[in-house]
């Protein structure tokens, strides 16, 4: 009687320990797409708790990011479920790239191209462009290697948006609020 | 019975291991996450400024502004606006307003500034410019009027343009030679440019300053009455 209670128990915790492992290993790890020299340089969680806002628009649409599918989905960075204008990143890692950040949606940016969590992708073909604004300055360095900084304001643009309007886009994106921080 | 559960623990444990080992090798780990590597990360190297940060870049009000009411009101309030834009065309009346309640006391000035939204508003800027020739002919006054005529009317189609000149009885053919030669181009981008500098996300778009020319606040979008309101009275105790 003694050993089988205790075997159930054992295994039990057993089964929860492994299930919250794999949980931690699968949702952390570093995505196969980062290898050799474009792989972040990641601190451990918890190592920093700053705090960037983003926009993303496609053709003229933003992308609304308070969706369960783009939620806490990584304890490196991650969008809050109380943001319900998705719009505020918080980051708990030194080394979170914008690259490995959106990695964690599911998300793919590289050479001119962003292919989305549905896989739909969106390159620059001359008529539509990709612009990056970082901080209302046109970003035209590569963001596997673009470390998130506190107060960044993150611009991605994909259609014929003029520069004027591209402007007026990156001039809307929200300033972080004051008590932002102690949101977690 | 006691025999199998004497075996069916460490084979449980077993079993378990096995399974983690694969999740950790699988994965790579979260070691492998906090790895280093030689190559360091870029960051941004320029200035973070709020939406007020930004505001306090507007170009200090001047004789060349298009100006009604106290040029040295304590509260002054810049508004970015497009003839062609029904917000704007919305927000209108709600200044007129503000003007009739404190702009005839001299504590308000409501100074027009342009911003012609070319990409989606084709008459736009052709109307930005207008309202420049009507003010050559006519100084502030027909300046005001004419936006006033454009802004009452609803902007739709081009014609309207020309027939608010003559509704205002000005030197059509010289309006239209202004019009074409498009003579103040230059003068509304550069309040474009200004625009965007003081971080305006959109038309209409108003910078209120106090007394010292500090930012008090900045409406953004057709702002109800009572918003304008708000902020023009906390400019008033600055």
């Amino acid at each position: 009687m003694w050993l089988s209670r205790n075997k159930a128990l054992i295994i039990a915790l057993i089964v929860v320990g492994a299930a919250l492992g794999l949980r931690s290993f699968s949702r952390d790890s570093i995505p196969q797409v980062f290898e050799g020299k474009n792989k972040p340089v990641l601190g451990t969680p918890g190592s920093e708790h700053s705090h960037m806002s983003m926009m993303v628009v496609m053709g003229g649409t933003p992308i609304n990011f308070y969706q369960d599918k783009y939620v806490e989905k990584s304890d490196y960075a991650h969008f809050h479920a109380d943001d319900v204008g998705g719009y505020f990143i918080h980051k708990h890692t030194k080394g979170v790239t914008l690259a490995f950040f959106f990695s964690t949606l599911g998300w793919k940016v590289a050479s001119a191209c962003l292919t989305i969590d549905t896989g739909d992708q969106y390159c620059s073909d001359g008529t539509n462009n990709l612009s990056v604004y970082i901080n209302r300055k046109p970003y035209p360095g590569d963001l596997d290697f673009y470390e998130l900084t506190d107060g960044d304001k993150i611009l991605i643009d994909y259609g014929t948006t003029t520069p004027v309007e591209l402007m007026l886009e990156a001039n809307g994106i929200p300033d972080i609020p004051d008590d932002l921080a102690q949101r977690g | 019975m006691e025999q199998e559960q004497k075996m069916g623990v460490p084979g449980a444990i077993v079993v378990a291991g096995i399974i983690i080992a694969l999740a950790v090798l699988y994965t790579g780990g979260k070691s492998s996450a906090t790895k280093q590597n030689d190559d360091s990360v870029a960051k941004a190297p320029v200035t973070k400024q709020t939406r007020e940060e930004l505001a306090a870049n507007v170009k200090p009000v001047s004789g060349t502004d298009h100006i009604i009411g106290n040029p040295n009101a304590p509260v002054k309030i810049i508004e970015f606006s497009d003839i062609q834009c029904p917000y704007c065309r919305q927000f209108h009346p709600t200044m007129q307003q503000a003007m009739e309640e404190y702009g005839k006391q001299g504590k308000v000035a409501w100074i027009y500034r342009h911003f012609p939204l070319v990409s989606i508003h084709p008459l736009a800027m052709p109307a930005a410019l207008a309202s420049e020739c009507a003010f050559e002919q006519g100084g502030n006054d027909i300046f005001w009027a004419y936006i006033n005529k454009l802004f009452a009317d609803g902007l739709t189609e081009e014609a309207q343009i020309s027939a608010a000149a003559v509704s205002l009885g000005l030197d059509t053919a010289r309006f239209d030679e202004c019009l074409r030669s498009e003579k103040y181009k230059t003068k509304i981008e550069m309040d474009m440019q200004n625009a965007l500098d003081s971080g305006v996300s959109g038309t209409p778009s108003s910078i209120v300053l106090d007394r010292n020319g500090k930012v008090v606040g900045v409406l953004g979008g057709a702002n109800p009455y009572t918003q304008v309101k708000a902020l023009i009275d906390v400019a008033l105790t600055k």
